[in-house]
């Protein structure tokens, strides 16, 4: 907790936020933008020269003509509905489980004993390993796939909630009983704030594992789906297809990342006093 | 502010009390032996002590976290059987709840007792932020705060559940010396201003002197009081008293009684 001696009138609330700034883009994004560019012309100048045939190296000009040709027709919508709705309910299911778990896990001490070793088990394992046995039970259909891409995600939200409601304060609880306060008010008051950042680092780590689901899930068999298509014209040596494929996996990151930071950023504010 | 200058009345009683920590297995292992203390409405009472002589021990016995094992410990003549609204602590670190603003911190303990409505909560913590000084941070959140700042919150949110005994350990021992004498001068301020009667553990024997009505001298572990100093300096009490004789000599006496204990060839005999 950095100590700050000057206090300021409190921003908040009052209505004029300090004399207001020229507008001028911060450094993080010019120096981030100018990066970008920089690797996307380096990335379209070698493949112009073509040191290796455009079929193993496509420049980005190749990837955008892909992504025309893609959205040209109406196979990509089903792809991209097969695999998001993949992401989504595996995703969803794996909040909806892993986040009470974690916090009855992370209360009571006991169901912890009980529930940690099959946790440590699944955690250990490499859960994308289980997808025969998931297609054995569930067949080749979407079923399996959200049931892989939950695998995938509920640990990281499950375990990060569970180390939050196991990580309060002892001081704080101790102020909470000294003033009285009983085991529920407990929770409600210190638990479940003070688990929020947690949970909300875990559903990141989930959207990235969830990713890693439904692309493996995918290559196992599948009628539809955006890995599925990526691997078809791997195997077609439509390198640019691949990498455009790629892009839509690592859009779709980034997407759900920077709106899971907006919420972060809502419920954590008190982290950063000087917003 | 209740009227409740029932001053003079035995409050806390301590009568031979002892606490021991049982280890399973271990042998008794006793943190406090044989303590008699009282403790009257309006009094201020300092405990000092050499580090680890139970002194804390005692004061969260006083709160209820800890049972008694041997002597009695009562509350106007009641046991105490827990932690309980009548009795706030306040603990070196101010352990506040860093995601709510600095107002709502000071009406969590009302929160928690559910004694009274939010609004008129809010209104007694704004009451209580002014007393402390710290009117105009109601809305920050505690890391924009100063150490000592967080501890006045502390303090406010203490007294907000209007205690009939403050319990105060070692409040100020995080705190750099200059913030820490002005702290002081504070304390005794909304003390006067609140009819507090407080206990109040620290290891600093100037701290002791200058805030006490009363200063008790534990003896190292076991605990026990080994020398009861009246403090007859008059209040309110300003920093400049610091170096006033009578002040210093008071100072002497407890640390003769302190230190004396810690050489082995202690000094036990009347208290």
């Amino acid at each position: 907790m950095a100590l700050t001696t000057d206090v300021q009138a409190p921003s908040a609330g009052t209505t004029k936020p300090a004399p207001k700034r020229r507008y001028r883009p911060s450094a993080k994004y010019v120096y981030g933008t100018i990066a970008v560019l920089v690797a996307l012309a380096l990335w379209e100048i070698i493949a112009v020269l073509r040191l290796r045939p455009a079929i193993v190296l496509p420049g980005p000009g190749d990837v955008l003509t892909a992504f025309e040709h893609l959205f040209s027709t109406n196979e990509i919508w089903t792809d991209l509905g097969t695999s998001g709705s993949e992401l989504l309910f595996g995703l969803l299911l794996a909040a909806v489980v892993g986040l009470p778990l974690g916090i009855l896990i992370g209360w009571y001490r006991r169901l912890s004993y009980v529930f940690n070793p099959f946790i440590t088990f699944l955690y250990a394992t490499p859960r994308i390993a289980l997808t025969p046995l998931l297609i054995i039970w569930l067949g080749i259909g979407s079923t399996s796939k959200t049931a892989i891409v939950f695998l995938m995600a509920v640990f990281p939200i499950l375990i990060n909630t569970a180390t939050g409601m196991q990580s309060l304060d002892p001081a704080i609880v101790r102020v909470a009983r000294c003033f009285g306060g009983r085991d529920l008010q407990i929770f409600r008051t210190i638990a479940l704030p003070a688990t929020v950042p947690f949970v909300l680092s875990g559903l990141r780590l989930a959207v990235g594992q969830a990713l890693i689901g439904v692309f493996v899930a995918e290559l196992s068999g599948a009628q539809s789906g955006v890995g599925m298509m990526m691997n078809n014209a791997g195997q077609q040596f439509q390198t640019s297809v691949v990498f455009a494929g790629l892009f839509i996996f690592a859009l779709t990151g980034v997407l759900l990342n920077a709106l899971l930071r907006r919420v972060e950023r809502h419920f954590d504010s008190w982290r950063h006093p000087t917003h | 502010m209740p009227h409740r200058r029932a001053t003079g009345s035995a409050h806390l009683e301590a009568a031979g009390v002892c606490i021991e920590y049982r280890d399973s297995g271990h042998a008794r292992d006793p943190a406090v032996e044989g303590v008699d203390l009282t403790v009257s409405r309006g009094d201020f009472v300092c405990i000092v002590g050499p580090s680890g002589c139970g002194k804390t021990t005692f004061l969260n016995a006083v709160a209820g976290f800890l049972p008694v094992s041997a002597g009695s410990l009562t509350l106007d003549g009641r046991d105490i059987p827990g932690p309980g609204p009548d009795r706030a602590m306040v603990f070196q670190h101010a352990s506040l709840l860093p995601w709510r603003t600095v107002l709502d911190n000071v009406t969590y303990g009302l929160e928690l007792a559910k004694s009274m409505k939010r609004a008129q909560a809010r209104d007694r913590a704004r009451e209580l932020l002014e007393l402390v000084g710290l009117a105009g941070v109601a809305n920050q959140h505690p890391g924009q705060l100063s150490g000592g700042m967080q501890q006045r919150v502390n303090l406010a949110r203490a007294l907000a559940v209007e205690p009939e005994l403050l319990l105060l350990d070692e409040p100020f021992a995080s705190i750099d010396a200059q913030t820490r004498e002005v702290m002081q001068s504070e304390l005794l301020r909304i003390c006067a201003a609140r009819d507090v009667t407080a206990l109040f553990v620290t290891h600093d024997i100037t701290e002791a002197a200058f805030l006490a009505d009363r200063v008790c001298v534990f003896s190292p572990r076991p605990g026990r009081i080994i020398r009861e100093v009246p403090i007859p300096l008059p209040r309110p009490r300003e920093q400049r008293i610091r170096r006033l004789p009578e002040f210093l000599a008071l100072v002497d006496e407890i640390s003769d009684a302190l230190y004396g204990a810690a050489t082995p060839v202690a000094n036990g005999g009347s208290r």
